[in-house]
């Protein structure tokens, strides 16, 4: 019982430190974009300033809604950061607490509750936002069982803090290389990020993640927006542990980690400037590509 | 014995060159008197009470009060006459000699040597033209009749082969074609009284 | 024993019931009270005597009943006392509801449906506890039969009948091959009673008969595809609570006798009948919740729901089954008890969900959620009951249906041990994807459901006017919300439960299910091991919300002004809130080659050539076994009738002909010319 109150204790410090980092990650991610398209882009703690913005600010409410449409944000904010509590990003953290299915059911528990929420407003916007969002959730579910499953049939385990040493200790072959794609992809489709979801937009047709959220205002729509970052340093995170092994500085495994996202960072930027929004019904076939790639590193190794 | 069974052919053969339903019925009411006759003669001839008392009941039931009911309804009836049969007279008559020559066959084929031989092939006869009866004839009446005589003949069987048969068994058989004639009977009258003749073929029409 | 007269007592009171509507026909309300009232005895005694046996130990009980084949015993080893436990428990639930729900049937042969709810209960537990084969082909007949007529019971509609036909005729047509599969199992084991019949009494070619005979007749009643066509027709036909009945439990039955049939009586079969219930299992899970999506009828949506939830348990037991032919105990205990813990869990949740159903039912009498919407804010109760319903199916976490899902996800993980090769590996790769697809079908699938029945603006008048469900409802629908609650938070204790029931079986061992720790749930097999704890997931998810909240309150309390939904600047209506046809129109898309949908928009003009037009969006979908597989079966049974129709000819002449010709015949045969 104390050893396992103990792991605990050290998830839910994880937890709490990774949804602080998580607006510092996507303000870089902002900066380079931005870096990239020749402008000079915000600074990068921006994103900080931006939530604390919104906290202070008055919200409006629409009469339509009932109480989902306030306890939701809660919830996403939760969920997002209870996953955060379960990665194995120290050697021994995530292994009483993390397991692969629990951390994509918990984040699923956040989207069911935004999504429920985003029809509680009574309007086309969130209806058609939360429709496309549980649309692309249903179609990178299994893409993303598939990827994960690469390093979890080879470790014979579903629990993460495993799952993750077992990567760290083998070598560095095809394997890995269609397991990195696969997952990038799942990544960018999961995050809300071009080529699947235009983040910075909010023109309805384009829009997804901002359509369901359309009617959030002030403080509720700080928590929707930190939720949304620390979901999306939570997969960059699995990406680096799970899919790019190789440890270049002994044990200072942390410093080394903080290196690798800061380089996902950098590629997500760049898979964002490099190509446009595709279509929504090309989806589908976007993450059949990430399965296949699955597959066949499932095959292959 | 073979007075009885050559009398009882014959009015088989009859049945089936008749066309008056009057006429009918006077035979088989001969017929069944010439059954129970014949139940007499086993009682007498093996000494056992229950005989009597079948051949009793054959004669009330068979005899009286079955030909009384067929009486009624020929009356009600009128001047409806079997004019019409699926099989002509003729043609029924040689078929009634085929099921005479094929009961014979069948029952030398069975029990060679036995020596109530003309009695059974008889009643397999009779079982057979009743069956031809009911086969061949439009009226319903004539059907009644031709089922009569098919349970003469299947009675007949019994007592030719067994030499009795338990009193149980033989009131059953009574119950079963007493309930049957009256059935028949009572549907005659409906047929009658809705105004549609009596025609069985023309029952066709109700078929869906 | 105890158990022996708490059985027999439980028997007595459902009897009682189903006599009871006799004699108290006149009065409709204590025909109500007193017939719900047995039955909430009877199943209260059920959960108990399940109880006992689980304390005490396996309980026999000989039945007064004279059947040619022996005696008749109901044994209640732990298999039975499981199911048994579920009926009590979701039976209890239902005979609250009922009180409030059957109020609307006063006028509509309420006596009949009591009666017969008793008697469905009654046969039930026969079913569940008999040992004998010809005592339990009576008593799932029985089953069948008063569920059919209390599918039937508003006869007055046409689509009722026509669903209640369909089903008698599916059911009887399981019971043949389940009959068959008895027959040739008892043939082998020359003993009618269950302890004597063994498969290895039995050549290998015809285990696998039994085995195909089996999986056929009990999936019938299970709800698997290809034979489950008659399940989205019945239960939305049948009256709620017999729905939820029908859904939570009788479904379950056809699960207990596979368990019968392949940890008891078949014993360790070859790989292939695992990878068949596999297969099976995972299409049915697939299309289920595909057609659950694209549904909008509500109660048709949870059948389809509950076809899915069915695969799911299949897939629970093929894995079970895998392992079991390949000698691995361990692994097949953790797939057995995930199929078990989802039986649980689905009969929980989907009774919830169908008695939430009923209740919006009852109020607005209506289905179709199209026509629904905003009954949070008049019903906030049910909604609730429904969220939590809506959330423990879409299986996630803290609710007790993410524990049964866990541990399926788990079982299947390790497939690639007992199917060696890549083969193995892909397939299991597969399996894994399709489940994860399933379960974001369903989320979204409830999403739906709910959001569109509950929230927003009314979209009709009926929506607008409806009133809370009465409070024997809300009280039978909360007491298996509070259930589904704890068991998720605790899951340590159903999982000792099923344990216990599948450690009777010497093919599988539950000996790495349990852990000490009673906020864990976690097993290990060989060095196979995986663990979740649902505190731990829940102290995460506290501490999430404690900083959420914590950087709510930090800048103040910000004003909250009410401001209408944003729609370009008009007033917006309930015709612009998004259709359960549009939410699930994506999906219709992508799976258009299963689904084949026809759209079909008409313009309905008035006056005005210009202006005011309406427009109706219809859509139509092909249901893809009936048109590909039933429909041509019965259309060449049809023809295969209709030739032979010309023998009858309606005339009486040539039917005596007929018979003359046979007699002649056989005459001449039988004397052997």
């Amino acid at each position: 019982m104390v050893k396992g109150g103990i792991e605990v204790m050290v998830s839910i410090v994880q937890a709490l430190g990774v949804a602080f980092v998580a607006p510092l990650i996507a303000g870089v991610i902002k900066t380079i974009k931005a870096r990239l398209q020749n402008r000079r882009g915000p600074r990068i703690l921006q994103v900080y300033f931006d939530l604390r913005k919104l906290l202070t600010k008055d919200s409006v409410v629409s009469p339509t809604v009932s109480w989902i449409f306030n306890v939701a944000p809660y919830v996403y904010f939760a969920s997002s950061v209870a996953a955060a509590g379960m990665l194995p990003i120290f050697f021994f953290s995530g292994e009483k607490t993390g397991d692969l299915f629990t951390l994509i059911y918990v984040l699923a528990l956040g989207r069911f509750f935004l999504v429920l929420a985003s029809l509680d407003g009574g309007s086309a916007f969130g209806g058609m936002g939360g429709a496309r969002e549980m649309f692309i959730a249903i179609l990178v579910e299994p893409a993303l069982l598939l990827s994960m499953l690469i390093v979890a049939f080879k470790a014979q385990t579903a629990n993460l803090g495993l799952m993750a040493s077992h990567a760290l200790s083998s070598s560095f072959s095809v394997t890995y290389i269609f397991g990195m794609i696969a997952f990038f992809i799942v990544l960018l489709a999961e995050t809300g990020r071009i080529p699947v979801d235009n983040p910075d937009t909010h023109l309805e047709l384009t829009m997804i993640h901002e359509g369901m959220t359309l009617e959030y205002s002030g403080k509720k729509l700080a928590l929707i927006f930190w939720g949304a970052a620390v979901k999306q340093l939570i997969m960059m995170l699995l990406f680096v542990l799970l899919f790019l092994p190789g440890n270049a500085f002994g044990s200072a495994t942390f410093i080394w980690t903080i290196v690798k996202v800061l380089l996902v960072a950098v590629g997500i930027a760049l898979a964002e400037t490099s190509t446009n929004k595709m279509r929504l019904f090309k989806v589908p076939k976007f993450l059949a590509v990430s399965g296949l790639l699955s597959l066949l590193a499932l095959v292959s190794q | 014995m073979n007075v009885v069974t050559i009398l009882l052919l014959f009015t088989a053969l009859l049945l089936t060159r008749v066309s008056g339903l009057r006429t009918a019925v006077y035979i088989i009411l001969v017929q069944s008197f010439m059954t129970a006759l014949a139940c007499a003669a086993v009682g007498i001839e093996t000494g056992e009470g229950h005989m009597y008392v079948a051949a009793c009941l054959t004669a009330i039931i068979k005899v009286w009060l079955i030909p009384y009911a067929l009486l009624n309804i020929v009356d009600k009836l009128q001047n409806v006459r079997e004019d019409h049969p699926i099989l002509s007279v003729n043609y029924s008559a040689v078929g009634a000699c085929i099921a005479i020559v094929l009961s014979y066959a069948l029952i030398d084929q069975a029990l060679p040597g036995a020596g109530s031989r003309d009695a059974l092939a008889s009643a397999i006869t009779m079982t057979l033209i009743g069956l031809l009866l009911i086969m061949t004839r439009r009226q319903a009446l004539m059907q009644i009749i031709g089922l009569i005589t098919m349970e003469n003949g299947i009675y007949l069987v019994g007592l030719s082969v067994t030499k009795g048969l338990p009193l149980i068994i033989e009131l059953g058989i009574f119950f079963d074609v007493l309930v049957a004639v009256v059935v028949l009977v009572i549907l005659t009258y409906r047929l009658k009284l809705s105004g549609m003749s009596t025609d069985t073929s023309m029952l066709k029409k109700l078929k869906g | 024993m105890m158990a022996q007269d708490l059985y027999y007592l439980m028997l007595v009171l459902f009897s009682t019931g189903v006599i009871s509507v006799f004699f108290t026909g006149n009065s409709r309300k204590i025909t109500n009270y007193f017939a719900h009232s047995m039955a909430l005895m009877g199943c209260a005694l059920g959960i108990l005597c399940a109880i006992f046996v689980f304390i005490q130990g396996k309980a026999s009980i000989v039945l007064p009943v004279v059947l040619p084949f022996g005696s008749v015993t109901a044994n209640i080893d732990y298999l039975s006392a499981f199911f048994l436990a579920l009926v009590g428990m979701v039976g209890m639930a239902t005979s609250i509801y009922a009180y409030g729900y059957t109020q609307e049937y006063y006028q509509c042969r309420l006596p009949a449906m009591a009666g017969l709810y008793n008697a469905f209960l009654l046969s039930m537990v026969l079913v569940l506890t008999v040992s004998h084969v010809v005592a339990f082909i009576i008593a799932w007949e029985v089953m069948s039969v008063v569920s059919f007529f209390l599918v039937n019971h508003e006869h007055d509609k046409k689509v009722n009948t026509r669903s209640a036909y369909i089903y008698l005729v599916m059911t009887h047509i399981g019971t043949v091959f389940i009959i068959i599969a008895f027959l040739l199992l008892a043939i082998g084991s020359s003993s009618m009673d269950f302890s004597q019949l063994q498969g290895n009494l039995v050549s290998a070619t015809w285990r696998n008969v039994i085995f195909i005979c089996a999986v056929i007749g009990f999936g019938t009643k299970a709800g698997m595809v290809p034979v489950h066509i008659w399940l989205p027709r019945a239960h939305p036909a049948a009256p709620s609570h017999i729905s939820a009945l029908m859904s939570a439990v009788m479904l379950k039955t056809a699960i207990y006798g596979m368990c019968r049939f392949f940890l008891e009586f078949l014993g360790i079969g070859p790989l292939w009948w695992g990878i068949v219930i596999l297969v099976l299992g995972i299409i049915t899970a697939v299309i289920g919740v595909l057609y659950a999506f694209i549904e909008h009828d509500l109660k048709r949506l949870l059948a389809y729901s509950s076809i899915e939830n069915m695969g799911i348990i299949l897939l629970g037991i093929g894995a079970g089954m895998v392992f079991m032919s390949n000698q691995q105990l361990g692994l097949a205990g953790v797939a057995f008890s995930a199929a078990l813990y989802h039986v649980f869990n689905h009969a929980l949740f989907k009774s919830l969900a169908f008695m939430g159903a009923g209740a919006v039912l009852k109020v607005t009498h209506t289905k179709n959620i199209e026509q629904l919407g905003g009954l949070i804010k008049k019903m906030p109760y049910t909604a609730v009951c429904c969220l939590i319903s809506s959330v423990a199916i879409a299986s996630l976490p803290p609710l007790n249906g993410f524990i049964s899902e866990w541990l399926t996800f788990q079982s299947l993980l390790f497939l690639p041990q007992a199917l060696a090769g890549i083969t193995g590996k892909v397939f299991s790769a597969i399996l894994i994807a399709l489940l994860g697809l399933t379960g974001a079908l369903a989320a979204a699938c409830f999403v739906e459901a709910f959001g569109i029945t509950f929230l927003a603006k009314p979209r009709s008048k009926q929506a607008a006017e409806a009133v809370e469900a009465a409070p024997s409802m809300l009280l039978g629908m909360g007491l298996v919300a509070i259930l589904c609650v704890v068991s998720g938070v605790f899951p340590k204790v159903m999982l000792t439960i099923v344990s216990q029931t599948l450690m009777g079986f010497s093919n599988v061992s539950v000996g790495g299910l349990v852990s000490d720790d009673w906020y864990a749930i976690g097993f290990t097999a060989g060095q196979n091991s995986g663990d979740f704890s649902a505190a731990a997931t829940l102290l995460l998810l506290a501490s999430g919300l404690v900083l959420a909240w914590l950087l709510y309150i930090a800048f103040g309390r910000g004003k909250v002004a009410v401001g209408e939904t944003w729609t370009c600047g008009i007033v917006p209506n309930s015709h612009m809130e998004y259709t359960a046809t549009g939410f699930s129109k994506s999906i219709r898309m992508v799976f258009k080659s299963i689904v084949h949908s026809h759209y079909e928009t008409l313009v309905n003009a008035n006056d005005y050539k210009y202006h005011g037009q309406k427009l109706f969006y219809h859509v139509r979908i092909q249901y893809l076994f009936v048109s590909r597989f039933y429909g041509p079966l019965k259309n060449s049974i049809i023809q295969g009738a209709g030739f032979m129709k010309s023998i009858q000819t309606g005339s009486v002449q040539l039917y005596v002909g007929y018979i003359m010709v046979v007699t002649v015949v056989i005459l001449i045969w039988s004397i052997g010319w």
